[in-house]
């Protein structure tokens, strides 16, 4: 069955081994534009069909940090998972021991595709600067419900 | 009521070039609302792009403060942007569902 509208909202509920409640919300949008039309900002919504975005609470953001550490210079044909360049950038990224190794891991791992998106539509011998953003949430916070 | 939201300091990485910068920037002040009165963005600095300066290390490092400077001032502006700008913020930034999934728990 199609649906009418151009936006689904579908909520899970996960009970975990500690019997914690989880609620997972997720949106599903229509996409019927281009990327380049698109109403939201997500990348990953380029294909035509439903695509999920996120819909974050504004208090995730208010203690983010967000600064720009350094920036580098790549050169396209230079990215691949065995590069050196791509090897080092991974090496040098992780500077501070954090107490989330999988999430580290899990978003370290990411990087090389991420680059390769990036430059996407570059020339093979192009080069172009990339900034190397680190992004930071705090421990706790209080907000008003 | 005060609730309080506790969870693991994270930090990550994204990369991203000007030009990523500057398609954030043109959908926030699409998503502005014209019947707010002051345009909060245009009070934000944005760096203007010139052509070569990206090589010239001076050059980079002003161009670098002025996006730190972005970044902040987006970020100590986000309670008063609208639900699309938030989640362009955020998928920005590159959020991880992790942070999201925790604190819709409490």
């Amino acid at each position: 069955m199609i649906p009418q509208s151009d936006e689904l909202q579908v909520t899970i509920e996960i009970c975990t081994e500690h019997d914690r409640q989880l609620r997972l919300t997720k949106y599903f949008r229509r996409v019927i534009h281009l990327p380049y039309k698109m109403p939201t900002f997500k990348n990953c919504a380029s294909s035509f069909g439903w695509s999920f975005f996120d819909r974050w609470p504004s208090e995730v953001l208010l203690h983010t940090t967000a600064v720009i550490r350094e920036s580098v210079r790549i050169k396209k044909s230079g990215l691949g998972h065995g590069s050196p360049a791509v090897l080092q950038l991974r090496e040098s990224i992780w500077t501070s021991p954090s107490e989330s190794k999988q999430l580290q891991s899990q978003l370290n791992m990411g990087l090389v595709p991420l680059l390769t998106n990036t430059s996407g539509m570059l020339d093979e011998a192009e080069k172009f600067i990339s900034f190397i953003i680190r992004v930071r949430s705090s421990r706790q916070k209080d907000y008003n419900a | 009521m005060t609730k309080q939201v506790s969870f693991r300091d994270a930090a990550w990485i994204v990369t991203h070039r000007y030009s990523d910068f500057e398609s954030l920037k043109s959908f926030l002040e699409q998503q502005q609302d014209p019947l707010r009165g002051v345009d909060m963005l245009q009070q934000i600095r944005f760096p203007g792009k010139s052509v070569g300066l990206a090589y010239r290390q001076s050059k980079l490092l002003k161009r670098i403060e002025s996006l730190n400077t972005f970044l902040y001032s987006v970020l100590e502006s986000s309670s008063s942007f609208n639900q699309c700008s938030i989640d362009a913020i955020a998928s920005f930034l590159m959020v991880p569902a992790l942070l999201l999934y925790i604190i819709t728990a409490e």
